[in-house]
């Protein structure tokens, strides 16, 4: 069974994803700050990583940078960054930090989980 | 020309007429002479022909008586005839004959009674006697010779008639001799030649000058000939040519030499009188000189007088001149002094720059020994600088009353002192030490004196009108410098405020900026957030991942999510617009092919195309490369490709690319329901609605068009719509190929 990092603050989006993917089948960790997200991708070994870019303590693309930093020639978790900040630019800001994909809110959940399937 | 020329020119045509006319009456004098002399050659010659005739009618009378006598008849009779006729011969001193038809002398009183007589001779020219037989009337006959009188003779004859026929001839012979000397008794002007010609022309009495020659030394024009009334004989007078012409070549000799004369006088003299005129009138225009004597023409020495003087008069107006213009001269060099101290003036920005520039400039300007810049400092004098030969009162102050600038100030006018110490309005204690003789004090600003110009001599002096003209002048300038270091001054503060409010308010709306771009920040994030869960969590009911679903909950779900979607789309444009607007809209250019990027917008339609039954038309026309943003142009399309397919209910969409100018023209054509002209004027205002039979659009965010076309022409292109209500609309995308480089 896959596992899945769903870094979220807000509670009614993070319930919305964690019943979706637990509904499709996936097992899901949550992080509701980027600290715990460092700590937590480093110790689950998550498949994939779903990284909300505005967290109450640190910037999602911040903690996109820290995971990467931590990898360090170990495996590389794809992260996909979910949000509503559909400014130009910020797909490929998300994709410098690191991200492998880029999902905007809000999500259609038959698209979305189509979308994450390709990463797993 | 010159005058004398022009004089003598006039004095030959006055002179011209004068001399023909001259020649003229000397013309017509010599031909009146004569004439007078014709008249009187003539006369003589008729006198002499009349004198001539008497004498022959004196003879022919009386032979008439004789003829008349029976004595003639009778031969008998005929020695008492010869008594008669000696008695004839006695009185008229010619002998006289009486022949009979036949020529034949019957008697002659030459010969003796008795003696035999001769036929009368036969003449060469007209005979008197066979004239008179002949014509029955006494006849002169031309000259013979006379047989008995062996001399020349003229011979009258007279016939005796009896019956009416002739009888015998009476006859008189005359010498010429006798003719001769009648001639001769004429008195005749000598040189002239008078003849008794007969009618044969032959000479019987001739009266010539020594070396006479009628044929060579006479004229037609001097020859007189009178008829004889009784006879064929003829009086000639000739006058020699020489004779004939010498009174005229004398009447014409002299009055030719009277008039060469007349005229040579006339010409000498008016040569001289116009040499003198012209030398008089020359004389004018030669320059005065001192013992030049006074020309001898009135009117001429008038003139000279009047010339000299005004040459005078200008010498003196010359002299006027020269000093006036050293006086302008020197002015001239004041007058620039004091433009550059009024151009020192006009830059000063504080109240020492003034007074330095004043200070100096008035007793440089006016070549004072010294000049103070005094101030007005409420009641007192305040003399803040000066420029002076030996020190005045720099620094010090004086209470307006007490010294003679304050005088001025307060009545507002100029003073000028020439003697300091007999003056009653100077302070003379004050004077004592300084070297001030003489002063000139001029207010700044006459209206308000804000302060005086002090200007001092050494020596008595009393300032000229146009010196204290200048120091005025500087005053006004110095009071407009005042004013302006005054405004200068009370600008800089203001400046100084207004900018510290410009960086306030430039703070206040940094700030109000930050804050804008916060709120569409959140706007975008908090608005989206609740959506995020509308959106999502129907779409989980609607797949079904909680349980199955009624058709009702299915449809209400459904229209639950539409409804999202409008939201959705309308709080993206209403942020998309604020950030355009705010100039926040980042543009992310990449170079792409503008078809591919149509195909993919076109297939996104597809789905909805097809479900209404409209054709979708593309025709893809190789690749064409744009550099644009793909994103921004793919928001377009989709407006203007999505709101074709919504207001198109049957026939077909058709989207062309084609190049235009230096970028493409992407046209969307539909089949649908059109506009009216009154909606295209507003088709791309913001929240604009246009109407489809009579009703409002409602559909739609109200904002795509607008946002379309301001996205457009932020991508340096621009978007324009054609349309016919019933028929169908066309919009046109005008993209760049480059996106313009000032733009970025």
């Amino acid at each position: 069974m896959k596992k899945i990092l769903v870094v979220e603050d807000n509670e009614q989006n993070l319930y919305l994803m964690q019943y979706m993917l637990e509904t499709s089948g996936y097992t899901v960790v949550v992080a509701l700050n980027g600290t715990d997200a460092v700590v937590l991708a480093a110790r689950e070994k998550p498949d994939l990583i779903l990284m909300d870019i505005q967290l109450p303590d640190l910037d999602g693309l911040e903690v996109t940078s820290r995971i990467r930093a931590l990898e360090a020639g170990g495996k590389v978790v794809p992260i996909v960054a979910v949000t509503s900040f559909a400014m130009t630019g910020d797909r490929e800001k998300a994709l410098a930090a690191g991200c492998n994909g880029y999902i905007e809110k809000p999500i259609d959940p038959e698209n979305f989980l189509s979308q994450i399937g390709r990463y797993l | 020309m010159t005058l004398q020329k022009l004089l003598t020119r006039l004095i030959l045509f006055c002179v011209c007429p004068l001399i023909l006319l001259s020649i003229f009456l000397a013309a017509y004098s010599v031909l009146s002479k004569q004439d007078e002399r014709n008249i009187e050659a003539s006369s003589l010659a008729k006198n002499v022909a009349v004198a001539i005739d008497q004498y022959l009618q004196a003879r022919v009378s009386a032979l008439h008586m004789l003829a008349e006598s029976s004595l003639v008849d009778d031969p008998a009779k005929w020695k008492d005839f010869y008594r008669e006729a000696q008695g004839f011969q006695q009185g008229f001193g010619s002998h006289v004959i009486l022949a009979d038809p036949q020529m034949r002398m019957l008697v002659n009183t030459r010969a003796p009674f008795g003696a035999p007589l001769p036929f009368l001779p036969p003449s060469k020219g007209r005979a008197a006697a066979p004239t008179a037989l002949k014509t029955g009337k006494p006849a002169v006959g031309d000259i013979v010779f006379g047989p008995v009188a062996r001399e020349p003779l003229v011979a009258i004859a007279v016939p005796s008639l009896r019956e009416g026929k002739v009888a015998n001839l009476l006859l008189t012979t005359m010498a010429t001799r006798q003719f001769q000397a009648r001639l001769d008794q004429v008195s005749l002007p000598s040189g002239w030649a008078l003849s008794l010609l007969d009618g044969n022309a032959t000479a019987i009495a001739r009266r010539v000058p020594p070396g006479f020659n009628a044929q060579t030394d006479v004229d037609k024009a001097g020859r007189f000939v009178v008829k004889s009334g009784l006879s064929s004989w003829s009086v000639v007078l000739e006058i020699p040519r020489s004779i004939y012409r010498q009174p005229l070549i004398e009447a014409g000799t002299a009055l030719a030499f009277v008039i060469f004369c007349a005229a040579l006088i006339s010409l000498l003299g008016g040569l001289l009188v116009s040499r003198r005129l012209a030398k008089s009138v020359a004389s004018l225009a030669e320059p005065f000189a001192a013992g030049t004597p006074s020309p001898d023409i009135a009117e001429i020495a008038a003139a000279r007088r009047l010339l000299d003087e005004s040459a005078q008069q200008q010498r003196q107006a010359n002299a006027k001149l020269q000093e006036s213009a050293e006086e302008i001269l020197c002015l001239n060099d004041r007058l620039r002094y004091l433009i550059q101290v009024i151009q020192r003036l006009s830059n000063t920005q504080s109240l020492e720059e003034i007074a330095e520039a004043v200070r100096t400039g008035a007793r440089q300007l006016i070549g004072a020994d010294g000049a103070t810049f005094v101030l007005r400092d409420q009641g007192s004098c305040f003399y803040m600088d000066e420029d002076a030969m030996t020190p005045l009162w720099k620094g010090s102050r004086f209470p307006l009353e007490r010294c003679i600038s304050g005088w001025a100030m307060l009545h507002r006018e100029t003073v000028i002192i020439e003697d300091v110490f007999k003056d009653d309005r100077i302070p003379h204690d004050l004077y004592r030490p300084t070297f001030v003789k003489s002063l000139a004090i001029v207010p700044i600003h006459t209206q308000d004196p804000y302060g005086a110009i002090g200007v001092y001599w050494a020596k008595m002096n009393r300032p000229g009108g146009d010196e204290l003209l200048l120091i005025q002048t500087l005053a006004d300038a110095t009071a407009i410098a005042m004013e302006n270091v005054r405004s200068y001054q009370e600008l800089e503060k203001r400046v100084r405020e207004r900018t510290a409010e410009l960086a306030d308010a430039n703070l206040r709306l940094q700030e109000l900026d930050r804050l804008k771009s916060m709120f569409i920040a959140s706007m975008s994030h908090e608005l989206r957030t609740p959506l995020n869960s509308i959106i999502g969590f129907t779409g989980i009911i609607l797949m079904g991942m909680s349980g199955e679903l009624s058709a009702a909950q299915r449809k209400q779900l459904g229209m639950v999510k539409k409804s999202a979607g409008h939201l959705l789309e309308l709080i993206n444009d209403v942020i998309d617009v604020s950030k355009i607007e705010a100039g926040k809209a980042e543009l992310n250019m990449e170079t792409f092919d503008i078809g591919e990027l149509i195909h993919d917008v076109k297939e996104s339609f597809a789905v909805i195309a097809a479900d209404k039954g409209l054709r979708l038309e593309w025709n893809a026309d190789g690749k064409v490369e744009v550099s644009s943003d793909r994103r921004r142009v793919r928001q377009i399309l989709v407006n203007l490709v999505g709101n074709a397919v919504k207001f198109t209910e049957s026939g077909a969409v058709a989207i062309s690319l084609s190049r235009a100018g230096e970028g493409v023209s992407i046209k969307v054509r539909d089949t649908g329901v059109g506009m009216q002209r009154e909606d295209m004027a507003k088709l791309f205002e913001a929240f604009s609605r246009i109407t489809i039979q009579g009703r409002p659009v409602v559909e739609g965010t109200g904002l795509g068009l607008y946002l379309s076309r301001r996205i457009a022409e932020l991508l340096g292109g621009d978007i324009t719509a054609e349309s016919e209500p019933g028929r169908g609309s066309e919009f046109t995308l005008y993209l760049p190929y480059q996106y313009p480089e000032d733009r970025t």
